[in-house]
């Protein structure tokens, strides 16, 4: 009967459209290109001034643009400042760039400059206060120009302009909606925008074809969290994602081996570090001892046992892309343990008369737990007596090391993020944060870092922090064990070299 | 015609073992129960005789080998050894140590406590009852393992305090069971008060409740043994217990964990030898209850 | 009846205000938060700035009082985590997960120990019963997230037939799912048993026996009767234990659940959310015994209350 047919030959029609439009989709999605990352940790929000992490800011910077901005081989290059010129010695002029607009389209000002630099220079709640509060004020010229004031004489100030917490953030939306709802809902100037966060899951991020630089290569960049090395490791393997970071060094050669990627591995500024306790009467107070335990590890071996040899020997707290930093320190191994059993001796200790104690944290970074196991055994192959604790590390910061009870050696590893010598050392001096830890006092060196502080003049600048280094190599308030390579896991349709900042700055990667 | 006496046929007075004994070697269970734990005490008396190494010498020529029986593995290091050369056998064996410590002092401490709050619960009822009910049913609100990570923040994660937190969150059963025995007891107490006309002082009570308390005591703590010494690897898993470089099987297995897919009897064979205490003790518990107190037998 | 409910409710409060008071007490006692957010080296002058513009430079009992006169009027306080975001929104976010997660174990731990509780119970004392014994001995002897390692071990890494952590979709549920409810089961294998031996008992039971009628599937249907009482009996018991199994669970296998944002938190010191996540968890706890006290009456009609 008609009325039963009529029905079924349009249902079949029906379905044919379906069907076609279902190719058509799937076709067209499968033309969309998403990068993928794994991370280990998940971000807590879109606040650039408030995070304080290296791996939090990897995303982040996907969103937001600073004045400055590092290239791929850690060099300043303009980013939303075009130019810029110091005026005198508390004065820079920026010149902005004219053509930027924000992901809803409003257009980029000197008055979002303000608003983002002022903001992390004098709200002291914030956890990036600390690196910009030498930033007094900024004034705005006209709509594309701005004048940075600053409080004393900064040397750093381009260095400070293109890290982390420097991100312009725009002052007409957060004025609007305040920060609670702009950590959770984003607007930058980013090549990559805002789609949504599913907390310890992902980020997603979209393409922002208005972009200043243009519009990036992938369609989607999805960023996701997985604690699990294992995982990480696996999800690169079988290509759910394309780059996983904090790969763990016993997997490299396995995953090497394979034809889909490789894991490349990037020098960081993150050094691990022994911090003495220098007071008298304590083992560690006699310098010839403390050069005697410097002597007594081989450091190459360290790495090698740890590290899986991803990592740098260094005798002082120097690495690659660090402006004023000693380069003489990096890649030294001094181990010569007959010449430390001679100064024990000279400080009157024979075998086994010495006791020193070992502390340090376990998970905080990689392989610290068996790092200092491993001192611990080359000290006992020069007949010290040693102890060992090993912390977790809200109990090791509560305990030993925020609580200034360091007994004789404590292990840290200390990272740089503002890429300068002189904030490597900024800890030692008299009345600086280590002074009730290390109970080392040197005047010469307070000085030398006094006069580095605010000197504009970058050469002499540099050989007063050489000089500081050297005081530092000589009397070991802490001593430098190695520098830690991170390593990427990077699939092979991809075409990037992992940076030195750590950045995941999507926009230079490149399908293959 | 002579009066009847009851003699004892010889034959029979050979026979007669204490009955502990005798229902022991009736029940299989219990016997691999009492063997398992008493290899394990064993274990933990003489862990410097029996261990092969010492659990913290490092051998970084000899990282992660495998065991025995495995291509690579050497009869030097039977179970293998970890990331840093360490014999994994020989940390078995000193991880005993620390999981008979704290379970047995954990039991120890928890069965004070419990034992303690459940008297004076049962014994007073009114105020004190309710108080110390309220007090179980905060402490059973809180998902333990919460309540062990927070107050393990505070008073820092040594093996000493990992007992003392133990023995101040973990008494809820205890004085559960020694409250519903002192409150029976009360009953009939006063039932043969009623009857007899006389007054009856706590003493007597407590004579009474005692022994018949006794019995659920032994039961109920051997299976806590079994169930802290699983508390305790747990929180070492997660960062919590005893800290290095004393060895215990949960830090044995959280560091296995990274290694699973290149060395996996890391984190294998400290899990098999929680599973071997824990079923010996859980056998040994079983069989006390059969023996001690036919009320609470599985039928 | 809504006396009685209205009465437990109130019973609520002084426990919930108890389980707070323990955790605040606590977690301020446990160390400075502060240093855990900011670099190794900060100094000083960073460290106090900050405490002070988290009010936590105040004495404790000012800020017990000011955290309490905020809780009652539904704030829960500033995380240090996640800032400027609203505390209670992040914790209900993550509930889900949790969620899923235990009522996946349940359904799990049913399926195992309803079958081999039933079978033990009449093939009693015989293999199948000795079998399913030892199976429920080996299950409360095996520390669980040893389980879910070893399963992580087999079936994630060895076989790659499920993923092995994260929350993705069915197939992530599975590892976790067996781990948690697999400790349960052998929980509750036992107590399936014995209410089927207790039902075979019956006289119902016996004359059908001597009739010579099918006694198995009367056994079954009442005892699965018996087991449902069991199954709720355990589940307000074990409500609680539930919860930390969970907690562990979540941390083996990076499941994004409560109990790993609460480790995550404890680990950090973010003292807001670790409230928000044990209060949370307590009533949780309190609602479902609640509810299973109310289950009884409706399963067992003998079961009244006032």
């Amino acid at each position: 009967m008609p009325e039963v047919r009529q029905p079924q030959r349009r249902t079949v029609l029906q379905r044919v459209a379906l069907v076609l439009l279902g190719l058509a989709l799937i076709a067209s999605a499968g033309a969309q290109r998403t990068l993928t990352v794994a991370q280990t940790v998940d971000i807590p929000g879109f606040d650039p001034h408030n995070h304080g992490l290296t791996a939090v800011e990897a995303v982040i910077t996907n969103v937001f643009d600073y004045l400055l901005f590092r290239d791929a081989n850690g060099d300043i290059q303009p980013a939303l400042a075009t130019a810029y010129e110091q005026v005198d010695d508390l004065t820079w002029r920026f010149t902005l760039r004219d053509d930027v607009v924000w992901h809803d389209g409003e257009p980029f000002t000197a008055e979002d400059v303000k608003f983002s630099l002022e903001r992390v220079a004098r709200d002291e709640s914030l956890f990036e206060h600390d690196s910009f509060q030498q930033i007094a004020e900024v004034e705005i010229v006209n709509d594309h120009e701005v004048l940075i004031h600053t409080s004393g004489p900064d040397p750093v100030l381009l260095n400070r302009v293109s890290r982390k917490g420097a991100d312009i953030v725009p002052a007409h939306v957060i004025e609007a909606v305040g920060w609670e709802s702009f950590s959770v809902n984003p607007v930058g100037t980013g090549p990559f925008r805002f789609v949504e966060w599913v907390r310890d899951d992902r980020v997603v991020l979209e393409a922002f074809p208005d972009h200043w630089r243009g519009a990036p290569a992938w369609d989607r960049l999805v960023f996701r969290a997985v604690p699990e090395d294992a995982t990480r490791v696996g999800e690169l393997l079988t290509g759910n994602v394309d780059i996983a970071v904090n790969f763990p060094s016993q997997d490299v050669a396995r995953v090497r081996a394979t034809d889909g990627a490789d894991v490349i591995s990037q020098p960081t500024t993150r050094i691990m570090m022994l911090l003495f306790n220098t007071a008298d009467g304590k083992a560690t107070a006699d310098p010839r001892v403390r050069e005697a335990i410097e002597l007594a590890i081989d450091k190459e071996l360290l790495v090698e046992v740890v590290a899986d040899g991803f990592g740098v020997p260094v005798e002082a707290r120097v690495s690659p892309g660090v402006d004023m930093a000693p380069m003489k320190y990096y890649d030294r191994n001094a181990y010569d343990p007959e010449r430390a059993v001679e100064l024990l001796a000279e400080a009157g200790y024979g075998p086994g008369d010495l006791t020193i104690a070992l502390q340090g944290p376990a998970g905080r970074y990689p392989g610290d737990a068996d790092t200092l196991a491993v001192v611990q055994v080359m000290l006992n192959d020069i007949g010290v007596n040693t102890t060992l604790e090993s912390l977790e590390w809200s109990a090791y910061n509560s305990r030993i090391w925020g609580a200034d009870n360091v007994e004789n050696i404590a292990l840290i590893g200390l990272a740089n993020s503002l890429f300068d010598g002189w904030f490597a050392l900024r800890a030692l001096p008299c009345d600086g944060a280590y002074a009730k830890r290390t109970n080392w006092c040197n005047p010469e060196f307070d000085q030398l870092l006094a006069d580095a502080e605010f000197n504009l003049d970058l050469e002499e600048r540099a050989r007063q922090i050489e000089a500081a280094y050297d005081i530092v190599a000589e009397e070991r308030p802490m001593i430098a064990l190695f520098q830690i390579d991170a390593l990427v896991g990077v699939s092979n349709a991809i075409d990037w070299q992992p940076r030195p900042d750590e950045m995941i700055w999507a926009f230079d990667i490149q399908p293959k | 015609m002579s009066a009847t006496i009851n003699r004892v046929p010889r034959s029979s007075r050979q026979h007669r073992l204490p009955p502990a004994l005798r229902s022991l070697l009736r029940s299989p269970t219990g016997s691999i129960g009492v063997v398992l734990v008493t290899l394990f005490v064993l274990a933990a008396l003489f862990a410097p005789q029996l261990a092969p190494f010492d659990p913290n010498a490092t051998n970084l020529r000899a990282r992660q080998v495998p065991p025995a029986w495995i291509e690579g593995g050497s009869a030097q290091n039977l179970l293998g050894t970890d990331q840093l050369g360490r014999d994994i056998l020989s940390r078995l064996i000193f991880g005993t140590r620390v999981a008979l410590i704290v379970g047995l002092g954990g039991v120890a401490l928890t069965s004070l406590v419990g034992v303690t709050l459940g008297l004076l619960a049962g014994y007073f009822r009114g105020r004190v009852d309710a108080i110390i009910s309220r007090i179980i049913d905060t402490l059973l609100s809180i998902p333990n393992v919460l309540l062990y990570l927070v107050a393990l923040g505070v008073f820092g994660p040594s093996l000493t305090m990992l007992i003392i937190v133990i023995g101040l969150v973990n008494w809820t059963t205890f004085a559960r069971v020694v409250r519903g025995e002192v409150i029976a007891v009360r009953e009939r107490e006063f039932v043969d008060a009623a009857r007899a006309n006389g007054a009856r002082s706590p003493r007597v009570i407590l004579k009474h409740v005692l022994p018949s308390v006794s019995g659920p005591i032994m039961v109920v703590g051997t299976l806590n043994v079994a169930t802290i010494i699983i508390l305790e690897a747990s929180l070492s898993f997660l960062g919590f217990g005893v800290q290095a470089p004393t060895v215990t099987w949960g830090r044995m297995l959280a560091d296995g964990r990274d290694y699973l897919a290149t060395a996996w009897w890391l984190a294998t064979f400290p899990g098999v030898t929680i599973t071997l205490l824990g079923l010996g003790l859980l056998f040994l518990g079983d069989w006390l209850r059969d023996l001690l107190d036919p009320r609470l037998r599985g039928r | 009846m809504l006396a009685y409910l209205g009465r437990r409710v109130l019973q609520m409060v002084p426990i919930l205000f108890g389980v707070v008071t323990i955790i605040f007490v606590l977690l301020r006692l446990s160390g400075d938060p502060v240093r855990l957010y900011l670099p190794e080296d900060a100094s000083e002058q960073q460290v106090a700035q900050m405490r002070a513009s988290l009010g936590l430079d105040r004495p404790i009992h000012v800020q017990y009082g000011i955290y309490i006169a905020r809780l009652a009027t539904g704030d829960l306080g500033e995380s240090i985590r996640y800032r400027n975001q609203d505390v209670a929104g992040i914790v209900l976010e993550r509930l889900p997960a949790t969620l899923e997660l235990a009522g996946a174990s349940l359904l799990v731990a049913i399926l195992i120990s309803l079958p081999l509780g039933t079978l033990a119970a009449l093939n009693r004392n015989r293999l199948p019963d000795l079998l399913s014994s030892a199976v429920a001995m080996l299950g409360r002897a095996m520390p669980n997230f040893w389980v879910g390692i070893m399963l992580i071990l087999f079936f994630g890494i060895r076989l790659e037939w499920f993923p092995v952590s994260g929350r993705n979709g069915l197939a992530s549920l599975v590892l976790p799912a067996v781990t948690l409810g697999a400790s349960m089961a052998a929980l509750l294998m036992r107590l399936v048993r014995s209410g089927m031996i207790e039902v075979m008992s019956q006289d119902y039971v016996r004359t059908a026996k001597a009739k010579g009628l099918p006694w198995h599937s009367v056994v079954v249907k009442h005892g699965l009767r018996n087991a449902l009482i069991a199954y709720v009996t355990v589940l307000g018991l074990e409500i609680a234990g539930l919860m930390a199994g969970a907690v562990i669970t979540e941390q083996v296998f990076a499941w994004p659940g409560i109990g790993r944002l609460a480790i995550q938190a404890i680990n950090s010191l973010d003292m807001a959310i670790v409230q928000a996540v044990v209060i949370l968890a307590s009533v949780i706890v309190m609602v479902a015994n609640l509810a299973v006290d109310l289950t009884y009456a409706l399963i067992d009609p003998r079961i009244r209350y006032a």
